[in-house]
């Protein structure tokens, strides 16, 4: 039986997705929808909303409104300082991680010969 | 924000969102519903229908919402929002005031804004209305222990006022003032009583 490791692995990144999108530009709830879920990290937008929350509430992003012109005041995020501290610290240890884990469990294909 | 000639289409998908969202925590809840009208209310019937299928089945968006939010964890749910604590709260604000004058309605009202139980709008609401309603009487009354300059009208049309009953006269002030307190505080202590069971009934309908 294969463990559906999948939606864990997911629930665990997407925080960091969100706040490595906002560090490069300021973006609205259903901009970072579609560019999450567009690579399967997020499943809906339902799922979005909640990690925002939290974002907020740890103070690694910020919301505010701006006019975008014909259309309607759309609710921004942006990344803080504090996020950005958080998003460094990330970027650090995911790349030795990623190392690690697949030394580990190899990649697909390791095992045909 | 809202927009009055947006598809049809759109406000039937914004009702079922809202009936799906009925257990989401309500701050969540604002989010998803504000962000899902912000990007639907932009668009052309076409691309309303277009986006209305991206979006999914608000049942979907709505159980995606509750597994992601801590908070909604039968486990971890606050007690602040519990059942017990809205009827508790919303009595406070009903009757708190017949209970311990003042300070009865106030922790009910304290009650009520650490709560995440309402959404934020219904709070002020349930304040504004009874100090508006409190703060009307109170003017009614003065207004009318105003002279309206011929000695014998008062400035609320239809109210006599006679010679030494004009609200700045100095002794009458001295009597009047605790008249106007009590009848605004009357008006106050009705207005809780509906803000309270409204309320009541609106979290319940949640919880």
């Amino acid at each position: 039986m294969i463990v559906p490791v999948g939606a864990q692995l997911r629930k665990g990144v997407a925080e960091y997705c969100i706040l490595g999108s906002l560090s490069r530009e300021p973006m609205y709830g259903w901009q970072l929808a579609e560019a999450l879920a567009q690579p399967g990290l997020i499943a809906s937008i339902g799922t979005l909303y909640p990690i925002l929350s939290r974002l907020r509430e740890r103070g690694l992003i910020t919301a505010f409104e701006q006019d975008t012109g014909p259309g309607p005041v759309r609710k921004y995020y942006r990344l803080t300082d504090a996020g950005e501290r958080e998003l460094n610290g990330f970027r650090e240890q995911w790349m030795p991680f990623v190392t690690a884990v697949t030394e580990m469990v190899g990649e697909v294909g390791d095992d045909e010969h | 924000m809202m927009s009055t000639d947006r598809p049809v289409e759109v406000d039937r998908y914004l009702k079922r969102l809202d009936n799906a969202l009925a257990g989401v925590p309500p701050h969540t809840a604002d989010d998803i519903r504000a962000g899902v009208e912000e990007e639907l209310s932009s668009l052309d019937p076409d691309a309303a229908h277009a986006r209305i299928l991206q979006l999914g089945d608000p049942e979907f968006i709505a159980a995606e919402a509750r597994g992601g939010t801590p908070e909604s964890a039968p486990r971890r749910k606050p007690a602040l929002e519990s059942r017990p604590y809205i009827v508790v709260a919303s009595l406070a604000v009903a009757f708190g005031i017949y209970v311990v004058p003042i300070v009865g309605a106030l922790v009910g009202f304290i009650m009520m804004w650490v709560s995440p139980a309402w959404k934020r709008w219904e709070k002020v609401v349930a304040t504004v209305v009874p100090l508006g309603a409190g703060f009307l009487t109170a003017t009614f009354f003065v207004l009318t222990r105003i002279s309206a300059g011929d000695g014998v009208s008062s400035l609320v049309p239809g109210y006599g006022i006679g010679p030494g009953d004009e609200f700045s006269g100095p002794w009458y002030a001295l009597y009047f003032t605790p008249l106007v307190a009590a009848n605004a505080l009357f008006v106050v202590s009705i207005a809780n009583i509906a803000v309270g069971t409204w309320l009541l009934v609106r979290a319940l309908r949640r919880s």
